[in-house]
């Protein structure tokens, strides 16, 4: 069994919905293989929600409309249906502006039609599937709208359904981003967080998540400003957490905290046609990331916090003549930052860094 | 096949799709003890019938329907309980529908006409048994069939279970706080300083309350369930004899507890001398019911031999639907 997260990425258009689960089938239910399927919003929607509860109610019209959409590309009078009596729902709660367990079940609602509508759309593909409410399996303290995963009781809920799964050979659908505390009230985990779901779950059954995405994996550096940046193959689960902490696109510290903790996992994260990174276990030496803030800049990697790397940077930093106004690393976490006076355009700078680094210093 | 045993559920909203979910999920365990066949579904609007019994994956399928959406299935038929019984012969009926407590219908025709089929009842509808706990118990003793109703009060707790093991005792009171929206509303009353009509919307919006809220705020709720509680410990009274006030709680009231030191809670009580109530208390921050928050429940026993007090979750769809599946483990056994 394997877990697939679909991010809103990819879930823009009514038609998107049909397409994924198309690749699904292709890639895994044809090859006997029974996904788990993490769903986030549709792209954008999580953004109206928190809009509309903060009192826009024009834009709880703008989601209702995009997953009507989607009913009509299905032809699906159930989930026109259904989709209908969940914003009526938000709707009433959304009369005045809302907090706490509120605004996390308003603001989730986008997950919620999404697994509706893929688990349909997954059905009209062939795909045996079914829904999974995540507030019935995913545990979490009562944070409401940052909530953190309790594993424990997680698990037990977790192993009754992959059992439920294999009996009825057929899909879970679950949404992302969203749980519930032990009295049931719902919570969501963080912006960002249906990737933090998915590796939750791929961690306590020991088994693989699919990141699925616009882009085609963890980037080496920001390809805005280093133009020969390509996805990082391999990351461990260290580097893709500093990586996370730095805010490189597509990484969620809550993530990669269950892979570091159950330590039985890969991630794998791109494109339906290119997968690009892969986050495991293993420990690949030299640099892997490069990123930067105004002068900070950071490079990610195992062995880039040792004295010899720094000294070849070091070199590598004088003769393109940045001048280095301090430097920091220690031997627990694979990252090196330093500070740099830039005189020159910072991109131009970041890129023939990057071409250093990636070649010579490694 | 030996103690294999068919189903019918009736009443498909959020507890009956719970239930079914449950049932399926937990299939492979009950299977070990006897095989269940669910061969009937019905909600408002229509029912489906499978006499073979559905399928696991039919089952949860069904779960993903729209609200009173099985008349939208092809195959369904307009409810008819004559023509249920007669295709299908349930041995179980699991009577999930919702509380009427002016004529306990649909539920109490529904029961009646089960016990009489002679098929085990379980019930979390408590208004048939409010309304006529003694004549039903008498009715399915009568036809060697049993009624399943410890989802009814407490359903996340097994206090009915606790009152039928201590029937040596005499229970002389029961105080206790037994409808979850009502304490879930007033804990954020107290705890965000915010009024009534906001907390009864949290509560609507999160699914705690129903969209109409009256049963729980009138006292409908509580009172139903200190009626079963009353018969089960063998104290009869009648759901029209429980003295109800309303819930309606101003903020200057909730500020005047906490000058105080007290907190308001909805209690539904049984006194000794017989006289049942249901009504918002002002109770001390001593009192062991007065730090009971949230959606949880308590009752506390007063025995002639002491008094028992039993703190734990109400009966939230989950709780309710557990307990259904337990009553029906129980009558099949």
């Amino acid at each position: 069994m394997i877990v697939v997260k679909v991010g809103g990425s990819v879930l823009k258009k009514p038609e998107d919905f049909l397409y994924t689960a198309r690749r699904i089938r292709e890639k895994w239910v044809e090859l006997n293989e029974i996904p788990i399927i993490v769903v986030s919003a549709m792209k954008g929607v999580t953004d109206e929600l928190i809009s509309a509860s903060l009192g826009s109610m024009e834009l709880l019209e703008s989601v209702e409309q995009r997953y009507m959409e989607v009913a009509d590309e299905l032809g699906s009078r159930k989930l026109a249906d259904r989709v209908r009596n969940e914003i009526n729902r938000v709707r009433e709660a959304l009369k005045k502006p809302c907090n706490g367990i509120l605004r996390s079940y308003v603001v989730s609602l986008g997950e919620r039609l999404s697994r509706i509508a893929m688990t349909q759309a997954l059905e009209a593909e062939g795909v045996r599937a079914f829904e999974v409410d995540a507030t019935d399996v995913i545990v979490t303290n009562s944070v409401p709208d940052d909530a953190i995963i309790e594993y424990n009781i997680t698990a037990r809920k977790l192993l009754e359904l992959i059992d439920l799964s294999t009996r009825l050979k057929a899909a879970p659908v679950i949404e992302g981003f969203v749980g519930a505390d032990l009295n049931g009230l719902v919570t969501t985990l963080g912006r960002g967080s249906s990737d933090y779901t998915a590796t939750t779950i791929a961690s306590i059954l020991g088994t693989t998540a699919y990141l699925v995405t616009e882009v085609p994996g963890i980037m080496t550096a920001d390809p805005a400003v280093v133009p020969s940046a390509r996805p990082v193959e391999i990351l461990s689960y260290e580097e893709a957490h500093e990586a996370a902490c730095l805010g490189v696109k597509g990484m969620n510290p809550k993530a990669i905290e269950p892979l570091m903790m159950f330590n039985s996992s890969s991630v794998i994260i791109g494109t339906w046609d290119f997968w690009g990174t892969k986050i495991t276990s293993r420990k690949v030496k030299g640099p892997k990331i490069l990123c930067h803030k105004g002068s900070a800049i950071s490079i990610v990697g195992h062995g880039v916090n040792s004295h010899e790397f720094a000294l070849k940077l070091l070199r590598s930093l004088e003769k393109l003549s940045i001048k280095v106004a301090s430097m920091e690393f220690n031997e627990l976490k694979p990252l090196l930052k330093l500070s740099a006076k830039l005189e020159e355009e910072t991109k131009e700078i970041l890129a023939r860094l990057y071409d250093k680094l990636f070649s010579e210093v490694s | 096949m030996l103690n294999e045993r068919k189903i019918a559920v009736i009443g498909f909203g959020s507890i009956g799709r719970t239930f079914v979910r449950l049932l399926t999920a937990k299939s492979h365990y009950i299977k070990k003890l006897a095989e269940l066949r669910v061969v009937a579904v019905a909600d408002s609007k229509g029912m489906v019938l499978k006499p073979s019994g559905f399928s696991d994956y039919e089952l949860i399928k069904l779960c993903e329907l729209p609200l009173s959406g099985l008349r939208s299935l092809p195959e369904s038929l307009d409810l008819d309980i004559d023509l249920l019984y007669s295709e299908v012969q349930p041995d179980i009926h699991v009577e999930l529908t919702p509380a009427n407590y002016e004529t306990g219908e649909p539920g109490l025709s529904n029961i009646v006409n089960a016990i009489n089929n002679h098929a085990h009842v379980v019930t979390a509808n408590k208004a048939p048994l409010a309304l006529r706990f003694s004549e039903l118990m008498d009715l399915a003793r009568k036809n060697e069939v049993k009624i399943g109703f410890r989802s009814t009060v407490m359903g996340g707790t097994p206090l009915i279970d606790m009152l039928l093991s201590i029937r040596s005792y005499s229970v002389e009171s029961i105080h206790g706080i037994l409808n979850a929206t009502t304490n879930f509303m007033l804990t954020e009353m107290h705890e965000k300083l915010i009024p009534m009509e906001e907390a009864l919307r949290r509560a609507q919006a999160i699914g705690i309350a129903e969209t109409d809220p009256r049963l729980d705020l009138d006292g409908w709720d509580s009172a139903a369930k200190i009626v079963i509680l009353s018969n089960v410990v063998r104290r009869e009274i009648k759901l029209q004899n429980v003295i109800r006030e309303p819930l309606k709680v101003e903020l200057s009231d909730i500020a005047e507890c906490l000058r105080n030191n007290n907190v308001i809670k909805y209690v539904a009580a049984l006194e000794p001398d017989g006289k049942a109530y249901v009504k918002p208390m002002k109770l001390s921050r001593r009192d062991p019911l007065a730090g009971v928050d949230g959606t949880l429940n308590a009752v506390r026993i007063g025995t002639t031999i002491g008094e028992i007090t039993l703190v734990g979750k109400g009966g939230g769809r989950i709780e309710t639907a557990h307990n259904v599946l337990d009553d029906v483990i129980g009558v099949m056994l």
